[in-house]
């Protein structure tokens, strides 16, 4: 078992290094903005991800991309968040769509699609989660009936990440309401004309996520991915697409938080405690537990298996390692998280908001644990 | 990014598995009575002795993961073998393996059965500070059984000579503990990463007994029915289950890579190996208590097994330094990195 980078993957550590440094050179730390100024920065960076070539760094040479595999995609990720790149606002349309539709799209899909997101002038939204549609995501009920030429759509989304900058949608709806849960459902690469998208504050203040309505919204049978009733599998490839964008980004966030926890100690005079000592240590077991596990994880992909049931344990350990540690820093304010008027309480308490989040976006850690119960421990489903 | 098992050390792991399936049960017989030694551990002692020890040292290039890697099959069927505290007394004399040169035959081949001193009497913390009595160590396994002692002091490590030899009452009586009384050294030898390497072998077994109580409670969590279906159906029940897995994840990750980290010379290993041996002892002691929880009753008897992991696992977790001083070590190091880091 060897950890270290081969040859080739540092030479390619190195090059994304050099690009990022220069990239990245006027570009403020992200944490002091306001969401407007860090819309704008996101914005910013991802044309510079276009004009540079990154956006489709793990897409295949013919469509455009620069043909690399997955560890690559994560490595260059890696290293943005290192280095407190701003997030791209198209991540969805680069990490998501774009590796979904060269998975199950026609070459007419491909060719219409996979463009404007290499321009990066397409950004897209993923319209899974309903109101009653949440872990239980196969039980959505958005209605897409047959119109002449396509279908037309009927309901609501909701928790729709960047649906407010988006122009298409990666959209589940229910094709066949008479089929089992998981058979009837359609995967749409839907315009987003026609969509009714209504801001949500989240509870930090922030508006990162929406609520949108679909009210007779026509979508052309061009733009069924994957094919009528097959929305489910397509769906989980999305899914997976998902945890492996994030697959080296987890630790570096889980570091990040710790480091930050240590800086408001170190700030308050109490880095020298002992018991501050105990929880640090607690956390970095964990933290350094994401990183070690996600490069297990991506060596057993490279060598040919397939990410199981581990990358729910990652998920986890990632959740509470930042969820506690910003708790904690916020705990160590001059009023305990009571106080929020001085810049940096306000900022510890954005983050500590925010981290919430993190038992709840991209499967709820129940969800989480019921996978391991079922998978790894073979315990009967409960879900 | 390489980060797999090889071929050898998936064997390593099947081989000495097969032989410690054969010692199931074995842990439970030495509950009473003197100890007397496993069906596995004579081949163990015998044929694994050279698995983690550096060439310089008298080794033919096996790395420490492969050590690892037996002594975790060993720690999940708790085989009261003398082989890990053995391999661990061995690889605390190979941190500075360059400079010490190669260890005797007898050792490498399991004639001269060694075990180690490094735990100091009311102290969580192994015995490189400044220790109440230099020649006093506590919780020394296999005292009786070893042929030889491999002790840690401040200055180095050495062949110890016990001058007394007390037996204490072990938690798990299948792995007896002394407290022992040694001579003043002659001479002592520097431990380098010697301590880093023998607390990871306990690690790989900690981690090896939190899997053992984790199969053991899933197989219960599968089989025992109650309210008309199997109790792994409740998630009050799967939950805790599904913790514990991720805790010993965690854990075995940890420690693989902290063992790398030391074998390839990397300056972070200490901190690595602080937080392997913290989260090893963690997850075992977790795993084992609700190993016994999801046995209900039947988890308080004597007559079953889950007590023996909570057993073992608060052996090891005291062992080469208690879980909680690693704990404390890693933030202690942590915070360090990070004030030096910015200036
Ligand atoms: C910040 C953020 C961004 C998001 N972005 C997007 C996005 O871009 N696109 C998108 O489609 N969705 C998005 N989501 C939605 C997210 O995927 C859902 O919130 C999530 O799947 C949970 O669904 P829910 O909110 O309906 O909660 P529910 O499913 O109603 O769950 C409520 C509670 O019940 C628990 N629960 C539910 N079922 C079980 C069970 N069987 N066993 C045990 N406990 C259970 C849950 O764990 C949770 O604690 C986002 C969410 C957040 C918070």
């Amino acid at each position: 078992m060897d950890f270290a980078d081969s040859d080739t993957d540092l030479a390619f550590r190195r090059e994304v290094g050099r690009w990022l440094d220069g990239a990245l050179a006027d570009v403020p730390d992200q944490e002091e903005l306001t969401q407007d100024e860090r819309e704008h920065w996101s914005r910013v960076w991802q044309d510079r991800l276009c004009a540079g070539n990154w956006a489709g760094l793990s897409w295949p040479v013919a469509h455009g991309g620069r043909g690399m595999d997955a560890l690559a995609q994560a490595v260059f990720n890696e290293e943005a968040a290192v280095r407190g790149a701003p997030y791209p606002l198209n991540g969805v349309g680069m990490m998501l769509a774009g590796p979904t539709i060269i998975a199950h799209g026609t070459d007419a899909q491909q060719a219409r699609h996979l463009p404007g997101i290499l321009r990066g002038d397409e950004y897209w939204c993923q319209g899974f989660s309903e109101p009653g549609s949440g872990s239980d995501l196969a039980s959505l009920t958005t209605a897409a009936t047959r119109v002449d030429g396509g279908w037309r759509i009927n309901g609501a989304k909701i928790w729709t990440s960047n649906a407010h900058n988006a122009s298409k949608c990666l959209l589940l709806a229910r094709t066949d309401p008479d089929a089992p849960k998981h058979r009837g459902i359609t995967y749409f690469l839907a315009p987003m004309d026609g969509f009714t998208v209504r801001s949500l504050v989240m509870i930090n203040g922030d508006t990162e996520f929406n609520e949108m309505f679909l009210d007779d919204v026509f979508v052309a049978d061009d733009d069924v991915l994957g094919g009528v009733g097959n929305g489910w599998t397509v769906a989980l490839t999305t899914l997976a697409f998902e945890r492996g964008s994030m697959a080296l980004n987890l630790w570096v966030w889980a570091r990040q938080a710790v480091d930050r926890l240590i800086d408001v100690a170190v700030e308050r005079g109490v880095a020298d405690d002992s018991a501050f000592a105990d929880a640090v240590g607690a956390l970095q077991c964990d933290a350094e537990a994401v990183r070690i596990g996600s490069m297990r994880m991506l060596g057993e992909s490279r060598a040919g298996g397939v990410p199981g049931p581990e990358t729910s344990a990652l998920k986890s350990l990632w959740a509470r390692v930042v969820q506690h540690a910003n708790r904690l820093a916020v705990q160590l304010d001059e009023a305990g998280g009571v106080l929020v008027d001085g810049d940096g309480a306000a900022a510890r308490m954005r983050r500590y908001l925010r981290a919430r989040a993190h038992t709840i976006e991209g499967g709820t850690e129940e969800v989480q644990k019921s996978i391991l119960a079922e998978r790894v421990l073979r315990l009967p489903r409960s879900r | 990014m390489r980060a797999t098992f090889t071929e050898e050390q998936r064997e390593i792991g099947a081989t000495v598995g097969a032989l410690a399936d054969a010692d199931r049960g074995t842990a439970r017989e030495l509950q009473s009575g003197p100890w007397r030694a496993p069906a596995a551990d004579g081949p163990l002692l015998r044929d694994f002795g050279l698995l983690g020890v550096p060439e310089p040292a008298g080794g033919i290039g096996s790395g420490l993961i492969d050590l690892l890697v037996a002594v975790e099959a060993l720690g999940g069927r708790l085989v009261p073998s003398r082989f890990p505290a053995h391999a661990a007394a061995v690889q605390l004399l190979c941190g500075e393996e360059r400079r010490t040169g190669p260890l005797p035959d007898e050792v490498l081949d399991g004639r001269r059965v060694l075990t180690l001193a490094v735990d100091v009497p009311g102290s969580s913390g192994w015995a490189d500070g400044v220790a109440p009595d230099p020649l006093v160590r506590t919780l020394v396994p296999y005292a009786a059984q070893a042929d030889g002692v491999v002790a840690l002091g401040p200055d180095g490590v050495w062949f110890a000579d016990p001058v007394r030899t007390t037996a204490r009452q072990s938690v798990d009586p299948s792995v007896p503990l002394s407290d022992l009384t040694v001579a003043v050294p002659e001479r002592t030898q520097p431990a380098g990463t010697g301590p880093l390497r023998a607390a990871l072998v306990v690690a790989a077994e900690l981690c090896g007994v939190a899997q053992g109580a984790i199969d053991l409670a899933a197989e219960q969590a599968r089989t025992r029915r109650q309210f008309g279906q199997v109790i792994g159906a409740f998630q009050g029940v799967a939950f805790p289950l599904a913790e514990a897995a991720t805790a010993r994840k965690a854990a075995w990750d940890l420690t693989l890579y902290a063992a790398w980290a030391v074998d390839t010379g990397r300056p972070d290993a200490g901190i690595q190996v602080h937080a392997a041996k913290a989260a090893a002892g963690q997850a075992a002691v977790f795993a084992a208590e609700r190993c016994i929880q999801v046995h209900g009753g039947m988890g308080i008897t004597m007559e079953a097994d889950p007590h023996l992991f909570l057993r073992r696992a608060f052996v090891l977790d005291a062992r080469c330094g208690r879980g909680s001083w690693h704990r404390r070590r890693t933030g202690e190091l942590r915070i360090r990195a990070r004030r030096a880091g910015r200036g």
